[in-house]
């Protein structure tokens, strides 16, 4: 497993959708800071009530529902290119475990993940919180949101890698999970607060997520096991079938 | 025997179609064992499922002596290089980094033969030019270099000229040779190009319709193809005195017939034998290639 790793992150080095996807994090971390800010300015020059202006706390959840399209976009064309380039017929060749390529495939997309998550965090906490004040909402519900979205992170993770590594051609695995991801932003945003269904999909969760103002309807202390129960059961369905496909 | 892979009634159905069909295989250690068989007959599958990219529906194969069910069966991979099809390669990459990826993979400590391991395939002066720019040859070539990054002692490869230009054949079928006589490795090599085959093979394997056919040495094949004349006659056994005498070589079929395979001049060879009361009845003068004995093999035109 190390090994399989050892070699993905040798080629994650080189990866240019990796490089476009922080871009497209940075940028994204950029683009919400510039727009409080400028709501700041507009809110200052017409003597508004800047209270009413979105809060530290909001900045920091803003991205998560462009986190599923970066992590699609990844995790298709990465592993993908792996079985265009033949590189997965090379790793069982040289004598790897199904198990564990597609083990190595899911740790990749989740550590991307959490990189673009972390990038953007980061700029937001450095730049937004002297210009716009700390986090408003007690500090242990804070931290559960963030484990909200990294748990996320890991769902979706399993999700884009179960198509990926179920459908080998990079194109149909690239267009099915960004359908897929829009599918159940679809049916995410047409269910009611308090849903079921917005607990057991990651666009409900990101949803519940960003809402951040009406915590009130959301479930964030229970969602991240949620998305670690449905997490399991993917991965355990996704490692099965892949160990009895046949490969080209 | 020591046999680097061995099948027994290897089977792989497809739905109800049977591609590969209580197939039986012996590839014996320092050989280049060429498999010969036309499109559709099984090759490809059966280096599918001998890689492990596939399950085989019944029967089994070996690897170093290892079953295919055997849990070591992934360790002795590791001592296995394959080319399946078309080379796996990172076409977005250079030569180097390609390898470099390879022995991360293989968790190899050192990368100290990269440059040896380059230089032997004819890639060490391609500098960062990416693999999408390299001819098809090259690629193959970096195919096969990537498959010797782990040392293996034992490589498959897949219709490994299909596509390429002369220049390129004879690059591939150099570098095969070297590895065989330099490295002493193993060869499984699939191919329906049989003359292009029956310059480096060791040994033959003749796939038809899913099935090894007949597995036949280099020396035994070139014994069958060998020209020859050969005959029936009326008197067998002063046929095979006068040949005896003339320290001819030769050989009584099954069939009655007799294959003589030194020169003979005709007219005399008739002479002499009517003067020991033997008529020459049939007169056939043979010289098979390849593609001949595998045409005779699994039954004439009808089958090519």
């Amino acid at each position: 497993m190390y090994n399989l790793l050892n070699a993905a992150f040798f080629r994650l080095k080189k990866n240019k959708i990796f490089y476009f996807i922080i871009l497209v994090s940075i940028g994204m971390a950029l683009f919400f800071l510039y727009s409080r800010y400028a709501d700041e300015m507009r809110y200052i020059e017409y003597n508004l009530p800047t209270s009413n202006l979105k809060s530290t706390d909001r900045l920091f959840v803003d991205n998560v529902l462009v986190i599923g399209f970066l992590m699609s976009l990844f995790t298709s064309l990465f592993v993908g290119t792996e079985y265009s380039d033949g590189v997965i017929r090379n790793k069982i060749i040289a004598g790897h475990k199904r198990m564990n390529i597609y083990a190595s495939n899911f740790i990749m997309s989740v550590i991307v993940g959490v990189i673009i998550e972390v990038i953007y965090l980061l700029i937001i906490a450095s730049i937004g919180i002297p210009m716009f004040g700390g986090i408003e909402i007690p500090i242990s519900e804070f931290l559960f949101i963030l484990l909200d979205i990294f748990m996320m992170i890991v769902f979706y993770a399993a999700i884009f890698t179960f198509i990926s590594l179920i459908c080998s051609n990079i194109t149909t695995s690239t267009v099915l999970c960004l359908l897929l991801l829009l599918a159940m932003l679809v049916v995410a945003a047409l269910q009611i607060p308090g849903n079921e269904l917005l607990n057991i999909l990651p666009t409900g969760q990101g949803m519940q997520i960003s809402l951040l103002g009406y915590k009130e309807e959301a479930n964030i202390q229970l969602m991240w096991l949620y998305a670690l129960g449905i997490t399991v059961i993917i991965n355990g369905i996704g490692g099965y079938l892949f160990n009895q496909k046949e490969l080209k | 025997m020591e046999y680097i892979l061995e099948t027994k009634a290897l089977e792989k159905k497809y739905g109800n179609f049977k591609v590969i069909d209580n197939l039986n295989m012996h590839i014996q250690k320092g050989a280049i064992y060429g498999l010969i068989g036309k499109n559709g007959a099984g090759k490809t599958t059966l280096i599918r499922l001998i890689c492990g990219l596939q399950k085989p529906t019944n029967g089994m194969y070996a690897i170093y002596g290892v079953l295919n069910t055997d849990k070591q069966i992934t360790k002795m991979r590791k001592r296995v290089g394959a080319i399946v099809e078309t080379p796996s390669i990172r076409i977005d990459a250079d030569a180097e980094d390609n390898l470099k990826e390879q022995y991360k993979m293989l968790g190899l400590p050192s990368e100290d033969n990269l440059k040896e391991i380059l230089k032997l395939v004819g890639l060490s002066k391609t500098g960062k030019k990416k693999a999408k720019h390299f001819s098809l040859g090259m690629k193959q070539r970096l195919g096969i270099a990537i498959a010797l990054v782990g040392e293996p002692d034992f490589l498959i490869l897949d219709e490994p000229i299909n596509g390429l230009d002369p220049e390129g054949i004879i690059e591939i079928r150099e570098l095969i040779l070297k590895l065989n006589k330099e490295k002493g490795i193993t060869f499984l090599i699939s191919s329906h190009y049989l003359d292009e085959l029956s310059k480096i093979a060791t040994h033959y394997g003749f796939l038809n319709k899913g099935s090894i056919i007949k597995e036949i040495s280099k020396q035994e094949l070139e014994e069958n193809c060998k020209k020859r004349f050969e005959i029936r006659v009326s008197n067998v056994k002063e046929c095979i005195h006068y040949l005896e005498e003339n320290e001819l070589s030769y050989e009584v079929m099954t069939n009655g017939k007799i294959n003589i395979y030194d020169t003979i001049h005709i007219s005399e060879f008739a002479v002499a034998l009517s003067k020991r009361n033997c008529i020459i009845e049939e007169f056939n003068e043979k010289e098979e290639s390849l593609e001949n004995y595998y045409i005779n093999l699994i039954g004439g035109g009808d089958n090519v």
